[in-house]
């Protein structure tokens, strides 16, 4: 037992946050309240598919990569560190539910990159099966072909023209939102009996908001040995050095859980949904408590869009409702039953 | 990263719950006193004799030379037994132990470590004083080399069961030239040398465990020092960093057997409407699936420590991470218990049982093995980089 990355994974992470930092500096971003949702270029696009991120976890002979459900959660991390557009990880599910269904054609076209996929978050009690009924938020489904929809029965595909929805401005500017009331056949499904895709999809996100918990921490550490008043670095400051610690604490905590349920949903141990749902839960606290923290530390430019943490907070309520909210994923965690 | 669990853990699982299914006194552990230690080490002889004393330890010092996840397996099958509090046995099995096994000579190990295994003898520790407490380095008991003997004079506080102790872990001052962390000296200090006073402290849980201890040219032989004079606070250090990393793995465990116990009180227990079981209301039950997520999630933690240490064998600052979120988590555990109790929450029973002892207890836990304050110094300090304090 280690839950510790080893050195592949390792590589894994470096090389990816190499890529991220290169490619999608989160400071893009500062200008998105006059932009408007971002959508990634073709070219970057297809670069994510020929490293092949959309088949990470994907077997060979599904035309993946062969790592697993490890390495996804190491790259979704990564993503959620970058602010990379939700509908990155919509993709690679979306890859995984056509491989699943099976429908060979879409898995290859998003394997491939030509197709993208945008999230269909059901609101309330939602139906998904060979068809899908029920109202859901549309999110970073803007230039995309397809939307990925999951629930504890199952996971879905939908054509997004059969979702016509009714466009609103998101909190995060850069992530375009819309509700949406769907009735419509999939064009792919996976019952969770043959693979509990929500899951998966959960303990993606629950990765995202570690990656954005941590960027909350390191932004704040930067600025807190940077900024200076009284004449000494605000880091030397218990009041701010406390709140630093505390966001270390949280991310910490968030990765933790998120290594072990990760685990857990791979070995298909008895409690891997109860320790997914504690991953969600707890990684959604950290990722909001923290960015919100990192706003504090900042003081008032923390307050304006000319700084980074602003951005932080908006990613991370977008991420907390992806894939069961914290609320719906801390009811799961006491329906389950008492861990081992 | 992994669960890979070899048949050689799976076999020592089975062998550990049959062991403790037999073993683990049936009776409670009585809180205070001399039978308090005698019940400790009662239990910690059986634990040896069967041969489950430092199962990590290395085998020439009586320990069973095995891997630290096998211990951790000892510490989770041993809370899913009910195994008791280590109590008095708690100082030489995780402080004293540990940081001879790191840091004493030989003729040290080779006489103490396997008289703690054995459950010979009770450590307490003798750190803290009345004005050095998070400021620990500022220590005064001062202590002047006299031929082949070091005479203490001074001051400890907060020194659990010192009056039950046979030994201490001693920090003493050395030296005052140069920096404060400079000059101090870690000894071995015998408890029945002449000119030690011990006078017990009444905390507000009702346990007298705490003294305050007083020496007066007390005379400890050089012999006892561990690693060098003036070089104490490295070796203090290593001592804090093993409660900080391994020693608080056995009470992690048993919190999540808290939590579990928590659930089962809120579903028979009456709520706050008068009317329908505590678990009904949604505040508590989102607490107490927060709590159970945090305690799943402090597991992790653990072992993800416990696979730090077989890259890194001496702990370092992230054992403050997970002491901040055990203690935290500890008393929002007992605060929650509070309430789900109702009208009963202010019902004291006896000392060894009750949540409401247990809330009492609990207010211990941001303050002893450093406060909460001090482990966001290091934290931030030596994890982030954050700059020093201004007092430094």
């Amino acid at each position: 037992m280690d839950l510790l990355p080893d050195e592949a994974q390792q590589e894994v992470i470096a090389s990816t946050a190499a890529l991220l930092a290169k490619e999608l500096p989160v400071s893009r971003l500062r200008d998105s309240f006059s932009t408007g949702p971002e959508r990634l270029s073709d070219s970057l696009w297809r670069t994510f598919a020929e490293l092949g991120w959309f088949g990470l976890g994907l077997a060979e002979d599904l035309g993946g990569v062969g790592f697993g459900a490890v390495e996804e959660v190491l790259l979704a991390r990564e993503l959620g560190r970058a602010l990379a557009p939700p509908s990155v990880i919509a993709t690679l599910l979306a890859a995984r539910c056509a491989a699943r269904a099976p429908d060979g054609q879409r898995r290859d076209a998003l394997l491939r990159g030509t197709l993208r996929a945008g999230w269909a978050e059901p609101v309330g009690e939602a139906e998904i099966g060979s068809r899908v009924r029920g109202r859901f938020q549309l999110i970073d489904a803007h230039g995309t072909q397809l939307l990925f929809a999951a629930n504890a029965s199952g996971a879905a595909l939908l054509d997004v023209e059969a979702a016509r929805g009714e466009p609103a401005a998101c909190l995060d500017d850069a992530v375009s939102l819309a509700a949406a009331t769907i009735d419509a056949p999939a064009l792919a499904f996976v019952p969770a009996a043959r693979e509990p895709l929500a899951l998966r999809a959960a303990l993606l996100t629950a990765a995202a908001l570690t990656g954005i918990a941590e960027a909350a921490r390191d932004q704040a550490a930067r600025y807190a040995n940077e900024r200076v008043q009284f004449g000494r670095p605000i880091g030397a400051f218990q009041a701010i050095k406390h709140r630093c610690a505390d966001m270390a604490v949280r991310a910490e905590v968030a990765w933790q859980q998120t290594a072990y349920a990760v685990l857990a949903l791979r070995e298909s141990l008895a409690d891997a949904a109860f320790q997914v749902a504690s991953a969600k839960a707890i990684a959604a606290q950290a990722a909001l408590e923290s960015s919100a923290s990192n706003v504090q530390v900042h003081g008032g430019y923390g307050f304006t869009v000319e700084y980074d943490a602003q951005l932080l907070v908006k990613r991370a309520h977008v991420y907390e409702r992806l894939a069961g909210s914290r609320t719906q994923q801390l009811a799961a965690v006491l329906a389950a039953p008492a861990p081992l | 990263m992994d669960l890979d669990v070899t048949a050689e853990d799976r076999a020592f699982r089975d062998e550990v719950r049959a062991w403790l299914r037999e073993n683990v006194p049936r009776e409670l552990r009585p809180e205070i006193g001399p039978e308090a230690r005698a019940f400790d080490l009662a239990w910690q002889r059986r634990q040896f004799d069967g041969g489950w004393a430092g199962v990590a330890w290395p085998k020439e010092y009586g320990g069973r030379g095995l891997s630290l996840l096998q211990q951790m397996i000892w510490f989770e099958e041993y809370a899913r037994a009910g195994g008791p509090y280590i109590g008095t046995c708690f100082v030489g099995i995780n402080h004293a132990g540990p940081t001879l096994i790191a840091r004493g000579s030989d003729a040290q190990k080779t006489f103490h470590l396997p008289k703690i295994l054995r459950g010979d003898v009770v450590w307490c520790q003798g750190f803290s004083e009345p004005s050095a407490g998070s400021d620990l380095a500022s220590l005064k008991t001062r202590a002047v080399l006299d031929g082949d003997e070091l005479v203490v004079t001074g001051q400890k506080i907060w020194t659990s069961f010192a009056q039950l102790a046979d030994y201490q872990e001693l920090l003493v001052r050395t030296s005052s030239e140069g920096r404060k962390h400079h000059g101090i000296t870690w000894v071995i200090c015998d408890m029945k040398s002449p000119g030690i006073e011990v006078r017990p402290i009444v905390t507000m849980s009702g346990g007298a465990e705490f003294c305050e201890v007083f020496y007066e040219n007390v005379r400890i032989p050089v012999a006892n020092v561990v690693g060098k004079i003036d070089d104490g606070w490295s070796v203090a250090m290593s001592t804090l960093g093993f409660e900080r990393g391994t020693g608080f793995i056995p009470e992690q465990m048993a919190l999540a057997a808290e939590v579990e116990e928590l659930i089962a009180e809120a579903r028979v227990r009456i709520g706050p409407d008068g009317r329908r079981p505590a678990i009904a209301d949604d505040e508590i039950a989102r607490r107490l699936a927060q709590l159970r997520a945090e305690v799943a999630a402090l597991r992790a933690m653990t072992l993800a420590t416990v696979s730090r240490a077989r890259r890194q064998p001496v702990p370092g600052p992230e054992g403050s991470l997970t002491k901040i979120f055990f203690s935290d988590i500890r008393q929002r555990i007992y605060k929650l218990a509070m309430e789900i109790l109702g009208a009963d929450a202010l019902v004291l029973t006896g000392m060894a049982d009750g949540w409401t002892r247990s809330y009492l207890r609990s207010y211990a836990a941001t303050l002893g093995g450093g406060t909460s304050e001090i482990q966001r110094n290091i934290v931030a300090e030596r994890i982030l980089g954050l700059p020093k304090d201004v007092t430094k």
